[in-house]
C-alpha cells in the first residue's frame, strides 16, 4: 500500500486556515438568511445599502491603487540583473495584481452585499463599478499628472451616498474620475527611477516586516519637515510636541476626512447603532496615525532623551491634544448629520485615551506568544492580548457606555480613561 | 563610582574587577580597541546594562535609566543616540531646553557655537553627519546635568570638530560635570583626561 506523504503543522495549520477563510466568505452566498439576521436582525434591509458599500469599497481600492505601491524593485535585482529591459513589464504586471486584489475585493464586498441586503439599481452600481474600475487601472498606469484631484476622488465617492446618490451630484465623482483616468501623461512603468523604485522596496519590506510580526505600530506614517519654525519655542513644549508631531503627519488628513465620510454613512445606513461606537470607533482610526513621534519617542530611547519630562506628563500632553483633535473630527461628523451627546463626548476621550495608550505600550514580546489551538488553527494569544493594549479601553469603555446610563458610566469611563493615560504600562 | 565591576559575555569576562571614581570636574577616559567594553562599562554607568558583579554608583544612587531624576542627572552621548528627522536643530534644542527645568541656554548661541547656526532651520534628516554629530553633542550638553557619558562623541566629526568637541569637554569640566567619554582620539584624551582606563 502507498503511504501518504508526511504534512508539516504548518501547512495544515494553512489548509486549516484557507478552509475557514473560504467558509467564511462564502457565508453570504450558502447561508444568506443565518447571515442577514445576524447583520439586521428582524429589520429591513437599508435602502441604498450595495450602492453605499459599493462607493466606500471603490473609494477604498482606488486610495491604496493610485498610492503606486506597486511600483517597486529590488535593489539587488536593479542592480545585478536589470539588463535584458525587462522593468516595464515587471512593474505593469505588478500593477495588473495590485489592480486586480483590490478591485476583486470590491467586486467580492458587493457581491456579498447585494445577496445579502438587496440591490434596487443594479445598472447604476454596475456601471459606477465598471467605470471607477478601468479609470483607476488606466490613472495608476501613468505618473500622477494631478495628485489632488487623484486625493479628491475618494472623498466625492464616499460622500455620494450621503447625497442619497442625487442624479445632481452624480457628475462630480464622474468628472474627477474621467480626468484623473483619461488625461495624458508619462507611463510610470517606463518613468519610475531607481530611487523611487528602492524607497518603495524599502517601504513594502517595512510594511511586510509590521505585518508579518504583528507590530503595526511600524505602520505609522514617518513625519515630514515641520514649517513652523518656532513651533517648540514657547510655553507648553510638551503640548507643542504633540502638535508639531501631528503637524508633520498632515499627510495622514486625507485618511481622517474619509473616515468622517465613511462614518456618517455607516450612520444612515446602520441607524440603529449606536452612535458612540461610530464616533469612538473613527475618532479612534482617524487620530491613530498621526501620533507617530509619541510612538517614536517610546520605542527609540536615544529620542525619549530630548524630552527633559515624566512618561505621565507626556501621556497626559498627549491625551490632551488629541481630545481636542477628536472633537473638531466629531464636530464635523456631526455637521454630516451624526447626532452628538454627553456619551460621544466621553466615546471621544475614550479615543484620544486609548490611541495614547496604544501607541506608548511596551514593545511587543515574541517569547509570550501563549499559541492556543483554536478549531486545530494556532492562535497566538499572548500575542492578540499584548496587541489588543489600547483597543481594549476604547471597548471596553463603550461597552460601559452602553450598559450604564451616562450619569453611572461617566465618572466610570473617567477613572479608566485617566487611569490609562497616567498609570505606567508594565512590560510584557 | 565603579567597585570590583564585571561583565561576563558568552561565556567569558569582557572585563572584570574594574575600579573607577570619577569626581565632580574630573575627565575618565577609556580606551582601548573595540569590542572591549568601553560601551559596555557606559551602558552599565547609564543603567542599560546590568554587571554580571561588582556595584555601581553614579550620583549616589544605582544607575536606572527608566527613572525621570536619574536621566536629569546623567547625560549622554550613546550609540542609540537619536535625532527627530522632521525637526530642525532649532527646534531640537527648543524642545530640549524648553522640557528640562533650569535649562537656561541660548539656543542661537549654542547652534552658533557650534558652527550650525546657518543649517538651523533644516531638517536633521538633510544635515551631514558631522553636522549630525554637533547637534547630538550640543543635545548632550546644552541641558543642565552632574555627569557626562560619551561614547567615541569624535566620530564622524573634522578636525574643526574636534577642536570643538575638546572645548565643549572643556567646558563642562570647568563648570563641575563629572565626565566619563570613550574615545579613539589621543589628542582628546591627552587635552580632557585627568585618568585613563585602558582596556585590552
Amino acid at each position: 500500500m502507498r503511504r501518504l506523504p508526511r504534512i508539516s503543522e504548518d501547512t495544515a495549520t494553512r489548509v486549516v486556515g484557507i478552509v475557514l477563510a473560504v467558509g467564511a466568505l462564502g457565508a453570504p452566498f450558502h447561508s444568506t438568511d443565518v447571515v442577514r439576521a445576524h447583520l439586521l436582525g428582524g429589520a429591513p434591509a437599508p435602502a441604498l445599502a450595495t450602492p453605499t458599500v459599493l462607493c466606500v469599497g471603490l473609494a477604498l481600492a482606488w486610495h491604496s491603487l493610485l498610492r503606486r505601491n506597486f511600483a517597486w524593485a529590488d535593489p539587488a535585482w536593479l542592480t545585478w540583473a536589470d539588463f535584458t529591459g525587462a522593468r516595464p513589464g515587471l512593474i505593469r504586471r505588478r500593477l495588473l495584481v495590485a489592480w486586480a486584489c483590490r478591485f476583486g475585493a470590491v467586486g467580492y464586498a458587493t457581491l456579498a452585499s447585494g445577496v445579502l441586503l438587496g440591490c434596487p439599481d443594479i445598472p447604476l452600481t454596475a456601471a459606477l463599478c465598471t467605470a471607477v474600475t478601468l479609470l483607476a487601472l488606466a490613472a495608476a498606469r501613468r505618473s500622477p499628472r494631478l495628485p489632488w484631484l487623484e486625493h479628491a476622488v475618494p472623498v466625492l465617492l464616499i460622500a455620494l451616498p450621503l447625497t442619497g446618490f442625487a442624479a445632481d451630484w452624480l457628475w462630480l465623482p464622474a468628472i474627477a474620475c474621467a480626468l484623473v483616468g483619461l488625461l495624458p501623461g508619462r507611463s510610470l512603468a517606463t518613468d519610475a527611477g531607481r530611487a523611487d523604485l528602492v524607497r518603495r522596496f524599502t517601504e513594502r519590506s517595512l510594511r511586510r516586516a509590521s505585518v508579518s510580526f504583528l507590530d503595526l505600530l511600524a505602520l505609522l506614517p514617518a513625519g515630514r519637515e515641520v514649517r513652523w519654525a518656532r513651533a517648540l519655542d514657547g510655553r507648553g513644549v510638551l503640548a507643542r510636541f504633540v502638535v508639531a508631531g501631528l503637524l508633520a503627519r498632515h499627510r495622514a488628513l486625507p485618511l481622517a476626512g474619509l473616515l468622517v465620510l465613511a462614518v456618517a454613512t455607516l450612520h444612515r445606513l446602520f441607524p440603529s447603532v449606536d452612535p458612540v461606537w461610530w464616533i469612538g470607533a473613527g475618532g479612534y482610526l482617524a487620530a491613530l496615525p498621526f501620533t507617530g513621534a509619541l510612538a517614536q519617542i517610546h520605542q527609540v530611547p536615544g529620542l525619549r532623551r530630548w524630552v527633559g519630562c515624566s512618561d505621565r506628563a507626556l501621556r497626559a500632553s498627549a491625551t490632551g491634544v488629541l481630545v481636542a483633535v477628536v472633537a473638531v473630527w466629531a464636530a464635523v461628523l456631526a455637521v454630516l448629520g451624526v447626532p452628538l451627546s454627553w456619551p460621544a463626548g466621553l466615546a471621544v476621550l475614550l479615543a484620544s485615551a486609548a490611541v495614547v495608550r496604544t501607541v506608548t505600550r511596551a514593545p511587543l514580546n515574541y517569547a509570550n506568544l501563549g499559541l492556543v489551538s483554536v478549531v486545530g488553527v494556532l492562535v497566538p494569544v499572548g500575542l492578540l492580548v499584548q496587541l489588543a493594549h489600547g483597543p481594549d479601553l476604547l471597548v471596553l469603555g463603550l461597552l460601559l457606555l452602553g450598559a450604564l446610563g451616562v450619569g453611572v458610566a461617566a465618572p466610570v469611563v473617567l477613572g479608566l480613561a485617566t487611569a490609562a493615560t497616567l498609570t505606567p504600562h508594565p512590560t510584557h | 563610582m565603579v567597585a570590583d565591576l564585571g561583565v561576563e559575555v558568552d561565556g567569558g569576562w569582557l572585563f572584570r574587577g574594574l575600579a573607577l571614581t570619577v569626581a565632580a570636574g574630573e575627565c575618565a577616559a577609556l580606551t582601548g580597541p573595540n569590542g572591549a567594553g568601553k560601551s559596555t562599562l557606559l551602558r552599565c554607568l547609564y543603567g542599560v546594562q546590568d554587571a554580571t558583579e561588582g556595584s555601581v554608583s553614579v550620583c549616589g544612587q544605582r544607575p536606572d535609566e527608566r527613572s525621570t531624576a536619574f536621566r536629569r542627572a546623567v547625560s549622554v552621548l550613546l550609540d542609540d543616540s537619536a535625532l527627530f528627522d522632521e525637526l530642525t536643530p532649532r527646534q531640537h534644542l527648543d524642545l530640549l531646553l524648553r522640557s528640562f527645568p533650569d535649562a537656561v541656554a541660548d539656543p542661537v548661541a549654542l547652534l552658533a557655537s557650534a558652527g550650525l547656526d546657518h543649517r538651523a532651520s533644516v531638517p536633521v534628516a538633510r544635515l551631514s553627519a558631522g553636522q549630525r554629530r554637533r547637534l547630538l553633542l550640543l543635545g548632550a550638553t546644552a541641558r543642565p546635568h552632574q555627569v557626562l557619558l560619551l561614547d567615541e562623541p569624535e566620530r564622524a566629526l573634522d578636525t574643526a570638530g574636534r577642536d570643538w568637541l575638546a572645548g565643549l569637554v572643556e567646558a563642562e569640566l570647568a563648570g563641575g560635570t563629572a565626565v566619563v567619554t570613550a574615545s579613539h582620539h589621543p589628542a582628546l584624551v591627552d587635552r580632557v583626561a585627568d585618568s585613563v582606563v585602558e582596556f585590552s
